[in-house]
C-alpha cells in the first residue's frame, strides 16, 4: 500500500477525485505548453519565416525590372491610364538613410504586399508632372521594407527608379494617423510621394506616414 | 421697253439678292460672339479607384485647367490650339459613396477671367472596398505574443497545481 493511500482517510471521498485530478492537470498544463510553442512557432514564421517568401519574388522582380532600367529611359506613356497588373514590378526604390533597395510592386492588396512595397494603384505616377505618388510597406513581416520608416528625417533622399525615368525625392517630414486617414494618399498639385506603414511595430493600430517632395 | 425695265429691275434685284446672301452666309458660320466653356465627364456612376475622363471645350487655348474632385486637387490639363481638354482622374480610394463634384477650373474662352464649371458624379462603394482604410502593412503580432504568455502562465499554474496536489496526496 502506498504512502498516499495510507495517509488516506477511508472515509474521505474527495481524495478519490483528488488523485484523479493530478492526471488532468498534468495534460492541460501539457496542453497549454504545446499551444504555446504552437503559436510562438507561427509568430517565428509571420516574423521571418514570410521574408524567404518575399525575397524569392524580389529576385524575381528584379530580374524583370533590371532591363527596363536603362540609361535612355523611354518617355512617359501619354494615356495616364495604362493598366498595371497587381503584384507586377513597378519600380525599385532606393533609400540610403534605410538602406532599402527594394522592387515596388503595383498594388496594396495582401498577394501584391507579399512581394514587396506596394503602389498604391489609386495614387498617381512618379512620371507623372503633377500628383502624389503613394507606397506602402510591411512594417514587419515579408522582409519587413519599412521597418526602419521611422528613421527617416527631413531632407533624407528617396530615389524611384522606373522604366520611364529616375525620380528623386526629399522626405518632408512625417506623421502617425489612424487607419482610415486615407486623405494622406490624396493627390497633389506638386509633385510628391508619401509612403506609409504600420505602427508601432508589431501592431496594425495606427499608420506612420512619410512625406516627401520631389526634386 | 417697259418690259425691258422690268426685266433689268428683276435682274438688279437678283444680283442684290445673291450679294447679300453671300456676305450673310460667312456671318452666320462665324461663331460670335464665342461660346463659354463647357466640360463633360465620360460616367456619371464610378467607384473608388474607377478613373473617369473628364473633357471640355471652349477653354483659353494653350492655357491649362485645374481640376479638382469635391473641392480637392486631383490633376492639371492642357488645353489644345482649339480650346479643347481630355484627361483622366482616378476617383481616389477611401471616397465616400454619394454625390461627388468635379470641378474645373481654368482661363475662358476669352483668356480674360476665370471660370469654374462643375460636373456631379454618384460615388458608389462595391462589395471589396476596404471602407476607406490606409492598405493592412503589419501583423498583430504583440496580441499573439500575449496569447503565447498566457499559455505559458496558465500552463504553468495547472503544472504547479498538479505537483502541490501530487505532493498532497503522498504525504
Amino acid at each position: 500500500m502506498s504512502a498516499a493511500s495510507e495517509g488516506a482517510d477511508p472515509t474521505d471521498t474527495t481524495s478519490g477525485s483528488r488523485s484523479r485530478s493530478v492526471p488532468l492537470l498534468r495534460w492541460l498544463a501539457r496542453a497549454c505548453f504545446i499551444s504555446a510553442a504552437v503559436v510562438a512557432g507561427y509568430v517565428i514564421w509571420i516574423l521571418w519565416g514570410t521574408g524567404l517568401v518575399t525575397a524569392q519574388a524580389q529576385s524575381d522582380l528584379r530580374s524583370q525590372l533590371t532591363p527596363l532600367l536603362v540609361a535612355s529611359p523611354k518617355p512617359p506613356p501619354e494615356d495616364d491610364g495604362a493598366i498595371r497588373l497587381p503584384g507586377q514590378a513597378y519600380a525599385e526604390i532606393i533609400i540610403p538613410r534605410m538602406k532599402l533597395d527594394m522592387i515596388v510592386v503595383e498594388g496594396t492588396d495582401t498577394a501584391s504586399l507579399m512581394k514587396g512595397p506596394g503602389h498604391y494603384p489609386t495614387s498617381d505616377d512618379p512620371w507623372d508632372r503633377t500628383g502624389r505618388v503613394a507606397i506602402a510597406g510591411h512594417r514587419t513581416t515579408y522582409e519587413a521594407p519599412f521597418w526602419s520608416l521611422d528613421k527617416l528625417r527631413k531632407g533624407d533622399l528617396i530615389t524611384l527608379a522606373t522604366e520611364y525615368g529616375t525620380f528623386d525625392y526629399r522626405v518632408t517630414g512625417s506623421q502617425v494617423v489612424p487607419p482610415t486617414a486615407t486623405e494622406v494618399a490624396d493627390p497633389t498639385k506638386e509633385p510628391t510621394l508619401v509612403l506609409t506603414t504600420c505602427n508601432p511595430r508589431f501592431s496594425a493600430a495606427q499608420r506612420l506616414v512619410v512625406f516627401a517632395d520631389r526634386i | 421697253m417697259r418690259a425691258r425695265r422690268i426685266r433689268s429691275t428683276a435682274v438688279g434685284l437678283a444680283a442684290l439678292l445673291t450679294m447679300a446672301l453671300l456676305l450673310s452666309a460667312p456671318a452666320q458660320a462665324q461663331t460670335y460672339p464665342p461660346k463659354p466653356p463647357s466640360i463633360g465627364v465620360n460616367d456619371t456612376l464610378v467607384r473608388p479607384g474607377d478613373k473617369v475622363i473628364v473633357s471640355g471645350a471652349d477653354w483659353c487655348p494653350g492655357s491649362t485647367v485645374d481640376i479638382f474632385l469635391n473641392g480637392k486637387y486631383v490633376t492639371t490639363a492642357d488645353v489644345a490650339s482649339d480650346g479643347t481638354f481630355s484627361t483622366s482622374i482616378t476617383v481616389p480610394a477611401g471616397t465616400k459613396a454619394g454625390p461627388a463634384e468635379i470641378t474645373v477650373e481654368g482661363l475662358d474662352e476669352t483668356c480674360d477671367e476665370t471660370r469654374v464649371l462643375g460636373r456631379t458624379i454618384t460615388v458608389v462603394l462595391g462589395a471589396t472596398e476596404s471602407g476607406g482604410n490606409l492598405p493592412f502593412t503589419g501583423e498583430n503580432v504583440s496580441v499573439w505574443m500575449l496569447v503565447v504568455a498566457g499559455l505559458l502562465v496558465v500552463g504553468a499554474a495547472f503544472a504547479v497545481a498538479g505537483r502541490r496536489r501530487e505532493k498532497h496526496l503522498r504525504r
